[in-house]
């Protein structure tokens, strides 16, 4: 009895635990504060540019959630999911050193940081209150390479998703990118600017033209310069 | 039969393949051009979500699947649905962005098909030569392209961009299709027109001395800048820019008609669509300062207009 009673106690932890990791607030946009070059420019300090590590287009099917339906999906994808994984995230590449150009422009003293990023590796911040503050202790970076503003460009996810009923697709495929981009003061960790992005583009016209799906990668680079045009439009102003 | 009716008999004979042997030696090196058999010039408003929309699509619920029968059932059911309610939106939302064109209606409809290729083929002087055949009789010697126009305004009125489907063909040779697009470039300070436009300071004073006048403006808001653009004098502007587009997509349907240089890479190119920004990925295979002219993906022509440089002093007259 006792012992069930234990095992009760720690599905019930196990649960809290589990909700309450789903309670860590969703952090909204933050929009850079007006003034904000020129009080940055007073205070002094570097910025460093960093964009994490790109992941590889892909295809995913949201919605098609047991072991069954996905194969389902990827077997009646096969063909569209095998040109999505030659997509090119090239395009992508300038995107920090035109970070750069434009904050330096701006008057502040930039910096590129080349080192490969991978965001899931840093240590998690575990602030108190995690509302308008980066969740990863970006601290190792400040050290390594002199900087007191970090820009970090995270793209989570390129590609191309299609949305299904288990077995039943319930839309057009759509390119898609997800990611987030923020402006990180590295003396407390406050977002001074946070972007998250969640585009997806429709394929014009006919989507299902195998083997090269055109309207499919067109609508992926399109939904690329979106991307790009989204996070240097505060530093272009 | 006498030697004379045979000799009559004979001359009338010949008399249509003299006729066309004629033709032919007066034609040649003429490309021939079949427009479509329909009186009227095919306009249309351009869609809000043209272009590709941003967001997420209509979400169906999840259905109940109770085997394999059912999973069949479910996808045909979806299928159906999903296909007729798609199809029925796509209609709702092409009759309210064919709203925009209501100001031009009129005009429009007393624009006959010949007269837009007749005014396109004057202003073309295309290499080699076109020359309309309406379709009767025998077809002519020659290569003919057929070639079906659409326009479509933008929903800002800025915006023309003409769609045109070419099927080429050539006795030998085998039959080319595509579709060459061509979008109009910004109209002049279109940057710095409002789509609202405030009443100008001096329609207060004129109120105050017509308040007849004042009360009709109040109830009708008075037309963007871009409309009494294209509006004046019979929609004399919309009529010479789309005659002037199609002149364009016929030359550069002739000019483009063989492979291109595969050495040119793809990458995304931007272009201006009135005061928006686009994107597409192509191969640019022809440019000036404020145009390029571009293979897409799939293959079509595009003619879009790009930024200017600085030192750029060419125009297009469409």
């Amino acid at each position: 009895m006792v012992m069930l009673r234990r095992v009760g106690a720690l599905v019930a932890l196990g649960l809290v635990a589990v909700l309450a990791g789903c309670a860590v607030p969703v952090q909204q946009p933050v929009e850079l504060a007006p003034g904000f070059f020129s009080a940055a420019k007073a205070k002094g300090g570097r910025v460093g540019v960093v964009m994490a590590e790109l992941p590889k287009s892909d295809t995913q099917f949201p919605g098609a959630n047991c072991l069954l339906c996905i194969g389902v999906a990827n077997l009646a994808h096969a063909e569209m999911n095998k040109q999505v994984q030659s997509f090119s995230t090239a395009e992508l590449q300038p995107l920090p050193a035109d970070l750069v150009a434009l904050l330096q422009k701006q008057g502040l003293d930039a910096v590129l940081i080349k080192d490969p990023l991978k965001i899931a590796d840093l240590p998690d911040l575990g602030a108190p209150d995690p509302t308008n503050k980066a969740r990863k202790n970006f601290g190792a970076l400040k050290d390594k390479h002199k900087v007191d503003r970090l820009l970090v460009v995270n793209i989570t996810a390129l590609g191309v998703w299609r949305s299904y009923s288990a077995y039943v697709p319930t839309d057009a495929p759509r390119a898609v990118l997800y990611g987030e981009a923020s402006m990180i003061d590295l003396g407390n960790h406050a977002l001074e600017w946070h972007l998250p992005l969640a585009l997806s583009r429709a394929a014009e016209g006919a989507w299902d033209e195998p083997p090269k799906f055109p309207g499919l990668a067109n609508a992926y680079f399109q939904v690329l310069e979106t991307g790009m045009d989204m996070i240097k439009k505060p530093f272009s102003r | 039969v006498s030697p004379r009716r045979r000799a009559w008999a004979l001359a009338a004979l010949l008399a249509p393949g003299l006729a066309l042997a004629q033709a032919v030696s007066s034609t040649e090196g003429v490309t021939w051009l079949r427009a479509p058999a329909t009186a009227d010039v095919a306009w249309r408003g351009m869609l809000a979500t043209e272009g590709g929309a941003v967001g997420s699509g209509t979400q169906i619920g999840p259905y109940v699947v109770p085997g394999p029968a059912g999973l069949l059932a479910a996808i045909f059911t979806h299928a159906a649905i999903q296909g007729s309610v798609t199809a029925s939106i796509r209609k709702r939302e092409q009759e309210e962005a064919d709203r925009v064109l209501e100001p031009y209606r009129a005009a429009l409809q007393a624009w006959p098909a010949a007269a837009l290729w007749q005014a396109a083929l004057a202003g073309a002087a295309p290499e080699p030569p076109l020359r309309l055949w309406d379709g009767q009789g025998s077809a002519p010697a020659g290569p003919l392209i057929e070639a079906a126009p659409l326009f479509t305004m933008a929903q800002d009125e800025a915006v023309l961009v003409l769609d045109l489907v070419v099927r080429r063909s050539a006795a030998g040779k085998e039959v080319q299709e595509g579709v060459v697009r061509v979008v109009s470039s910004p109209l002049p300070g279109t940057a710095a027109i409002p789509l609202a436009p405030a009443a100008p300071a001096s329609a207060a004073s004129a109120a105050a001395a017509d308040p007849a006048a004042s009360a009709a403006s109040a109830a009708a808001p008075a037309p963007p800048p871009q409309r009494l653009h294209w509006a004046g004098s019979e929609a004399q502007a919309l009529k010479r820019t789309a005659a002037a587009m199609l002149a364009h997509a016929l030359h550069l349907a002739q000019r483009h008609a063989g492979p291109d240089d595969e050495t040119v890479p793809m990458r995304t190119h931007r272009y201006l669509q009135g005061t928006l920004q686009r994107a597409e990925r192509a191969r640019q295979i022809a440019s000036t300062c404020n145009r390029a002219v571009l293979r897409t993906l799939r293959g079509a022509l595009m003619s879009v207009p790009v930024a200017p440089g600085p030192d750029c002093n060419a125009s297009t007259p469409f």
